[in-house]
Formats: C-alpha cells, sequence, structure tokens
C-alpha cells in the first residue's frame, strides 16, 4: 500500500447478513479499540445481494446497527465483486488491518476459487488481515442466496423472449439459407440471437438457455442431415462447441455489462442527487429553507411524506413537510412526537424498522454534528422497509443538512460577536468623546473660579457677575450632559427597559420646559397641547427626548427667537412638535445631526459646544416607542421637529 | 416654631461640600439649622433637638434613609424633605410612601430648594392653625372646599366635580404640602386599585386641575411629580411657588 497517508491505525471490517458476521463485528470493534484506531464496516452492494430476502435484509440492518452502536462508520459501496471493493476503499482510506470472519475462506467444493482473503491479499498485498473464527465450529456450507421470490410476470416475459428470439434467428437462418450463404453466416445469426435474449432478459439462465437451444436448432435444421440431430460431417461437432461456447460467452458478457451499466446508473443517480442536495442546501439562506430543502430531497429520494422539526419535537411543534400527496397529514399525533423525542435525546434512530420503538409509523433519524441533535427526521414508512441504496443516499443528505445547519449556526454566532463588538466599538468611541468634551466646561469653570479666588478684588461687578454666569451655565451643560449620558448608558447596554404607561402629555411637556436651560437668552417658550391627551410613552425618556429638543432650539436660535411646543391629536395618533423661527437646518445637514457626535457646523474646534449626544439619544428612544423623528422646515425660517406617540384612550 | 418665627431645620448630608452649600443658603434666610452626617446622628439629632423641618439625604452611609425615616416618623411628625441623587424615581417613591413629605432631585438648585422649604413653612403654618379649629371648611388662596356641604368654589363660583374628582381634591386637600404618590392616591380614593386604574387616575387629576386651575400651564393649586405623584400647594395670598 506504499506509505501509509495517516500514522493511526484504520480497521475495516465487511458487513453482511450472515449469522457470524456479529461475531465479526465485535472482534473488529475490540481490535480497533486495542489499537486506538479508526473503525470503519463497510457494506459491499453487489448486484446479488441487492435483491436479497426481507429476512435477510433485517438481519444486514441489525448488524449496521450493532457496528453503530460499536463505533463504526458504516460506509456502503458498490460494485460487483466484494474482494475488489475492499481493496479499494482500503487504498483510498488508508485501511491498515481487516478483519474478516474465518466462514468467508471456506472453500466451494466444486469450483476451484479463491476464497476471500486470498483473492484480498492478492489485491492488497500490504493489508493485514485477522481471520475470525466462526463461533460455532460448524462447519459452513455456501448456502446460495435465495434470490428474490420468482415474479411471475417476468418468467412470462423472458420465456416469451426467447423463443422470439429463437424464432427469429431461424427465420433469418432460413433466408439465409435459400439465399444460398454459407453455415458461418447461420451461426453468426444465431450468435447475434443469443446476444439479444441476454440483453432483453432479466437473468443469466435465458442466455444459456438459448445457447443451448441454438446449438440444438443449428443441429437439427441447418446440418447435414437436417431434420434430425445427427451430424454427417464430424468437423461439425467442434463447430457446435465453439457455437456454444461463443453464444455462452457473450451471454455471460453481456450480463457483466448490464449489471455494470446499471451499478454505474445507480451510482451516477447517487452522486446527482446528493450534488444537487450539496448545492440547495449551500444556496439556502436560513434554517427554515435549509430544512425545506432537506425534506423536499429525501421525499424525491424516499417517496414518503417527511416531517422535519427543529431541536426538541414537541406536540404543538410544525414540522417543514413533504407530503407526496395532498390528504397527508401536516402534523403527527402524539404517540409519534414520543418516538421523535427518544431520537433527539438519545441521539439514535427510532421507529418503524428499528430496533426502538419498532411499533411506530414513522421512522426517525436524528441530524447531528459531532455531538449535539440539531434536528429531527420522521418519515412516514407507511409499513415498507428502506432498502439499503436509498439509506444510503438518506444518510447523505442527513449529513449534508447537518453540515448546512452548522453553518448557519456558526454564522448567527458571528453576526453576534460582529454587534457586540460593534457595541464595544461604540462604547469606546463614548468614553472618548466624554472625555475630551468635558474637558472644555471644566477647563472654563476651574479657570474661573481660580480667577476669582486670586483677582476677586480687582474685578468689577460687571466682571464677577459674568464669571458667575459663565460658571453656572457651564455647570448646566455637564449637568444635562450626564443625564443623556445616563439615559444613553441604559441603551448602550443591550435592552432599553421601556415602562410604558399612559401619561397626560401637556403635564410631561410642561415639566420638560421647566428642565430647559436658558442659557441667559431669553426665547419665547410657548406650549399649544390638547388638553386631554393622554399618551403611552416612557415619561422619563420622553420628557429627556422634549428636553433636548428645545434644549437643541434655545442653543441654536437666536436671542429673539419663538419656540413652540406642540401637541395635537391626529386620528389615534399623538403628534409632537418642536418647532423655531431661527436660521433652520440646510437639507444635507438634517440626516448627519442624529449622529451621535455630530454637531451642526462640525469643525474640529471645540468651541460650538454640543456633542450632538442630545438628539441621538432623541432618536433612539423615539424609534424604541414605535415611532421615528422627522426633520421639516418651518415657515417663513426654521425648523420643526416632529414625531408620534400612541393615544392612550381616556376615560372617565 | 421657636426662634422668633423662625424654623430650626435639620440637614443631614454626608458630602461636605453639599452640606456647605445647604447650610449657607439656609442661613442666608436666617434659618436656624443643625447637621448630621449620618442616619444615626439624624436620628439622635431629630429626638434632642426637635427640629421644624427635616432635609436628609437618601444616600447615607451607615442606614438605609428609609429606615430613618421611618424611625423618626414613630414620634415625630416634622416635615421630611428628602434629597435623592439617583434619576430614577423609585427611591423618591419609597420615601414618601414611608413618610417622607417632598423630595429634591440632586443637582438641585438653591432656589428650588428654599422654595421647597418656603412651601413646607407654609404647611406648617397651616396645620397650625386648624388643629385648633373644627376643620369642615378648607381654605387655600382663592380655593374653598366646604366638607359639610360637599361642594368646592373656585373665586367664590362653584365648581361641579365628578364624585372621584372630589374626593382626589380632598385627599390632597387633607394633605396639603405633601407630595401624595400615585399608589398612595390609588389605595386611598380607589381602594380596590387595578393595573389599568393609574392612568384613570391621570385622567382624572387632568379634568380636575383644568376645572379648578385658571391657568393649566401655571398650576397654583395641584402641582405635578412626573413619575412620583402630586401635590397641593399652600399659597400665600401672592404668587404660586410652582417651580420644581
Amino acid at each position: 500500500m506504499g506509505e501509509k497517508k495517516e500514522t493511526e491505525e484504520h480497521l475495516l471490517i465487511c458487513l453482511s447478513s450472515s449469522e457470524s458476521n456479529e461475531k465479526v463485528i465485535r472482534q473488529g470493534a475490540k481490535l480497533a479499540r486495542a489499537f486506538h484506531g479508526k473503525f470503519t464496516a463497510l457494506y459491499v452492494e453487489t448486484q446479488k445481494n441487492a435483491g436479497i430476502t426481507e429476512e435477510n435484509r433485517k438481519k444486514l440492518n441489525k448488524n449496521i446497527r450493532l457496528a453503530q452502536q460499536l463505533g463504526a462508520r458504516v460506509v456502503t459501496s458498490y460494485g460487483s465483486d466484494i474482494a475488489e471493493e475492499i481493496a479499494a476503499y482500503a487504498r483510498v482510506s488508508g485501511v491498515s488491518k481487516i478483519v474478516l470472519g474465518r466462514t468467508y475462506t471456506k472453500r466451494h467444493p466444486l469450483f476451484i476459487r479463491d476464497s476471500l482473503s486470498e483473492k484480498l491479499s492478492r489485491l492488497a498485498p500490504g493489508l493485514e488481515i485477522f481471520l475470525v473464527p466462526d463461533a460455532y465450529g460448524k462447519t459452513y456450507r455456501y448456502k446460495y442466496q435465495k434470490t428474490k421470490a420468482i415474479e411471475y410476470k417476468e418468467l412470462w416475459k423472458d420465456m416469451v423472449i426467447c423463443i422470439l428470439g429463437l424464432g427469429l434467428s431461424t427465420a433469418v437462418a432460413s433466408l439465409f439459407v435459400g439465399l444460398g450463404l454459407s453455415d458461418t453466416n447461420i451461426i453468426m445469426v444465431y450468435i447475434l440471437g443469443v446476444l439479444l435474449v441476454a440483453i432483453l432478459t432479466s437473468r443469466q439462465i435465458w442466455g444459456i438457455l438459448t445457447s443451448i437451444l441454438s446449438v440444438l436448432i443449428f443441429n437439427f435444421f441447418f446440418t447435414m442431415p437436417v431434420y434430425t440431430f445427427n451430424v454427417s460431417d464430424p468437423a461439425y461437432i467442434v463447430t457446435f462447441f465453439v457455437m456454444f461456447v461463443t453464444a455462452f460467452t457473450c451471454s455471460a458478457l453481456t450480463k457483466k455489462v448490464k449489471n455494470y451499466a446499471r451499478q454505474s446508473a445507480r451510482k451516477s443517480y447517487r452522486t446527482e442527487l446528493l450534488l444537487e442536495t450539496s448545492r440547495k442546501l449551500q444556496e439556502a439562506t436560513d434554517l427554515r429553507e435549509i430544512a425545506m430543502q432537506t425534506v423536499q430531497q429525501l421525499g424525491r429520494l424516499l417517496e414518503k411524506n417527511i416531517y422535519f422539526y427543529f431541536g426538541k419535537p414537541e406536540i404543538n411543534h410544525i414540522p417543514e413537510v413533504y407530503k407526496k400527496n395532498d390528504n397527508a397529514p401536516s402534523m403527527l399525533e402524539e404517540s409519534e412526537i414520543g418516538v421523535a423525542q427518544w431520537t433527539y435525546r438519545n441521539n439514535r434512530r427510532a421507529g418503524f424498522s428499528t430496533e426502538t420503538l419498532p411499533g411506530s409509523r414513522c421512522m426517525f433519524l436524528a441530524v447531528r454534528s459531532a455531538e449535539s441533535v440539531f434536528a429531527v427526521v420522521g418519515i412516514d414508512m407507511e409499513g415498507e422497509e428502506i432498502p439499503s441504496f436509498e439509506a444510503g443516499i438518506m444518510e447523505a443528505i442527513l449529513n449534508e443538512c447537518a453540515f448546512a445547519l452548522e453553518k448557519e449556526n456558526l454564522l448567527a454566532q458571528q453576526k453576534e460577536t460582529d454587534l457586540r463588538l460593534q457595541k464595544e466599538q461604540l462604547r469606546a468611541n463614548l468614553l472618548r468623546s466624554i472625555s475630551h468634551d468635558l474637558r472644555t466646561p471644566l477647563t472654563s469653570i476651574s479657570g474661573n473660579a481660580e480667577n476669582l479666588l486670586m483677582n476677586e478684588e480687582t474685578m468689577s461687578e460687571e466682571q464677577r457677575k459674568k464669571v458667575y454666569r459663565d460658571v453656572y451655565d457651564d455647570s448646566m451643560w455637564l449637568i444635562n450632559l450626564v443625564e443623556n449620558l445616563l439615559f444613553v448608558t441604559r441603551i448602550e447596554n443591550g435592552t432599553m427597559e421601556l415602562n410604558i404607561q399612559g401619561e397626560i402629555v401637556e403635564d410631561v411637556i410642561e415639566e420638560a420646559v421647566r428642565h430647559v436651560n436658558r442659557r441667559g437668552k431669553n426665547q419665547e417658550i410657548c406650549v399649544e397641547c390638547d388638553g386631554l391627551l393622554m399618551a403611552k410613552m416612557d415619561v422619563k425618556l420622553m420628557m429627556q427626548v422634549i428636553i433636548n429638543l428645545v434644549d437643541n432650539a434655545v442653543k441654536y436660535t437666536p436671542a429673539d427667537s419663538k419656540i413652540t411646543v406642540k401637541a395635537k391629536q391626529y386620528q389615534n395618533k399623538a403628534v409632537i412638535s418642536v418647532a423655531d423661527n431661527g436660521p433652520g437646518i440646510p437639507p444635507d445637514q438634517k440626516e448627519k445631526l442624529f449622529q451621535m457626535f455630530y454637531t451642526l457646523g462640525n469643525t474640529v474646534a471645540d468651541g460650538r459646544r454640543g456633542m450632538g449626544l442630545g438628539l441621538s439619544l432623541c432618536r433612539s428612544i423615539v424609534n424604541a416607542h414605535g415611532s421615528e423623528i422627522k426633520i421639516y422646515d418651518n415657515v417663513p425660517c426654521g425648523a420643526v421637529f416632529r414625531f408620534e406617540l400612541e393615544v392612550e384612550d381616556v376615560r372617565l | 416654631m421657636t426662634n422668633n418665627g423662625k424654623p430650626f431645620v435639620l440637614v443631614v448630608e454626608d458630602d461636605m461640600p453639599v452640606r456647605n452649600l445647604i447650610t449657607t443658603t439656609l442661613e442666608s434666610q436666617k434659618y436656624k439649622y443643625e447637621t448630621a452626617v449620618n442616619g444615626n446622628q439624624a436620628v439622635m439629632a431629630a429626638a434632642s433637638g426637635n427640629p421644624d423641618i427635616i432635609l436628609m439625604d437618601l444616600g447615607l452611609p451607615d442606614m438605609d434613609g428609609i429606615d430613618v425615616i421611618q424611625k423618626i416618623r414613630t414620634w415625630s411628625v416634622a416635615p421630611i424633605i428628602v434629597i435623592s441623587a439617583r434619576s430614577d424615581d423609585q427611591d423618591k417613591v419609597d420615601a414618601l410612601d414611608a413618610g417622607a413629605d417632598d423630595y429634591l432631585t440632586k443637582p438641585f438648585s438653591v432656589e428650588e430648594l428654599l422654595a421647597r422649604v418656603r412651601s413646607t413653612l407654609r404647611r406648617l403654618q397651616y396645620l397650625m392653625k386648624t388643629e385648633t379649629s373644627n376643620v369642615s371648611v378648607f381654605h387655600n388662596g382663592e380655593l374653598t372646599i366646604d366638607y359639610g356641604a360637599g361642594t368646592v368654589a373656585v373665586d367664590g363660583h362653584e365648581i361641579h366635580l365628578m364624585p372621584l374628582e372630589y374626593s382626589l381634591l380632598c385627599l390632597l386637600a387633607q394633605n396639603v404640602g405633601k407630595v401624595l404618590t400615585y399608589q398612595f392616591i390609588l389605595d386611598k380614593v380607589w381602594v380596590n386599585a387595578l393595573e389599568s386604574d393609574m392612568s384613570s387616575l391621570r385622567v382624572y387629576m387632568a379634568s380636575l386641575r383644568k376645572k379648578i386651575e385658571k391657568d393649566t400651564a401655571h398650576p397654583k393649586y395641584i402641582q405635578t411629580h412626573i413619575g412620583v405623584g402630586y401635590r397641593m400647594i399652600k399659597v400665600e395670598d401672592s404668587t404660586p411657588s410652582g417651580q420644581e
């Protein structure tokens, strides 16, 4: 096998439906554990055992499950020769040891045939083979694996084809005789006939039968003397012999080719289906779509109703469903859900055709990745077991599904991490900006205080008043900033918990306006409210919104401006607006105003005070109330900030 | 009241600059005062000094402000004004429910502080006056409530009130000068209050004010304390002291 790709041991066993396979599996498991290596169980499906009886299939499934329980990874492969398939798989997967049951090595009494182990040693010389003795020590008789019950319809069809073939060949041969063509051509015709029969019939026996009959017919009809089984020329015996051998070989070869073609077709169907599944699952954009694609693919593959449950299946969960026909139920009964829950908890399949709770209607499989179960898929078995070819594809599809689900999970986690990172960044920015913005007013306050301490006597009344005024204004500004910051921290911590109650809007606005610092300017602030207007709001937050909006208007309008706060009811909304008749806001700045650290005339110089925090906070609060702050131009000049709140009905 | 009509104020505040601010302010109005820096001192000072008004910070180092209030309330009905640094209202509501009469939120302005003290003093005077007489009629500025007849008049004109509004008004009047929390009012007037009655309370209060206030933008009698409750203030015959 050349150099080993992996340094760890990889043990392989072969699965079959025979009685002794169980011992092989157990021994294999033990050895794998002893060697601390990988453990794989290979089942080779040949054409012969694709058509095994129910009873044998049950045994096979039992063995497969046992292997899985003991920690094997079960792989299915398709081929015509078990030894070849094993050797091929061993090469590709870096298998180092293989465990076989000794019963495989019994020679068939009639045929000189290599035992499986001898064949394997030849095909894969680097493979270590362990032979496990038969538990009972009985002489093993090679049991001819009974194939499916003979279907009578098929039998008739094949017989007709055979007879027709022979008939046709004979007819053509007669024609040739009439045309005066030689024996060789007639022989060719019969061989062709045999070939056709071999292609068109389903069992090898017909090809062989046709070969024999062709020789006989050829003898009877076309050799001298005609219409007898005697031959005049002894050379004909050789001819018969050669003809028979040729015909036989053709039929055998045809059979083989047919098999290969069929296997090929199956393999390519499987590959195509899996590729398509893979593609579809990758393209799926969310969990629901993944589930939908999975049930579709499974439904198309198995032609049964499929039910997909995310997480632990509960009675009132609505699964993603593939319906074979329209009258299939959309949900499963309580008893079925119970089985599904078992699968979820134990991460193993359960239900019909399994060892656990086989009395249920459906079979449930876990969609898993590593150790956790993502979902449970239920298949409405309708009393039929799933053939192993389809079962293999089904498992592959479920694997794909698990990958896709895991990917979605990871993406979601990633998004969350990104969001958290963003929040951290914002918080860092906030802190930086706060520290920066705090310096200016603090410089002013401390400087003024120092000035007073040192020079109070030499300052005029006028100067002193100005200093006091400045200190007061700066402190007020700081107070407002702190209020806003406290609210901001409530949001930045993820949730803004709103305490929504009905409040009289007029009261809230009045109180808010009282808190606004006029900064020595004496703008006129007037309030116009519908009397008994009550709206749903978190009163502390909403007060801050109005304080900020009015404060903003006070800041950016000259001393003789008029600021109006209105609250009116329109239909079932309370519309609140803060309008001024100052210079207004240029259109390109309207959106930017709400950015957290933006101020009008945003220059680096920190003379234009204002962190711009106030408006950004307003927007967050109003958004949390389910509304939006919009800015309009006031006529003839100025700006209007407007938002809506839900009205609470006033019951007297 | 002792000291020639000037009240004696107990100031309980652990932070020195703030304490100085308060005492300086009180001094400027010639009020007498005593200071305490923690809960235990406060209780002792209240017991021995018998202050007229107690100004108490809620964030004391040794005891919960609520406990101090409850202790003092076991023997004294002296008005307590609590000072709170927190921006959410729960601690104020708790203090009021425990027996406090009014509150201030830091940072407060000196004006506010004085206004509160003045308003409390007016209440004290009113209470002293009405202690002796049989109160069947309530007078507050131009507002008159005749308990016996069950009528209310403002500036001589009788006002028609709904039963609930009348009950509200009476409750406020009986506790004039004191901030009543929403819950307190609900318990007293509605008795078996439901969650939804909170908004009803707001509505009734708003309609009541509409009826008795001349200018609802600058209420004279009933103050709204957003997030906490309501209060009826004892008016001087001149300007209302409606600053928050």
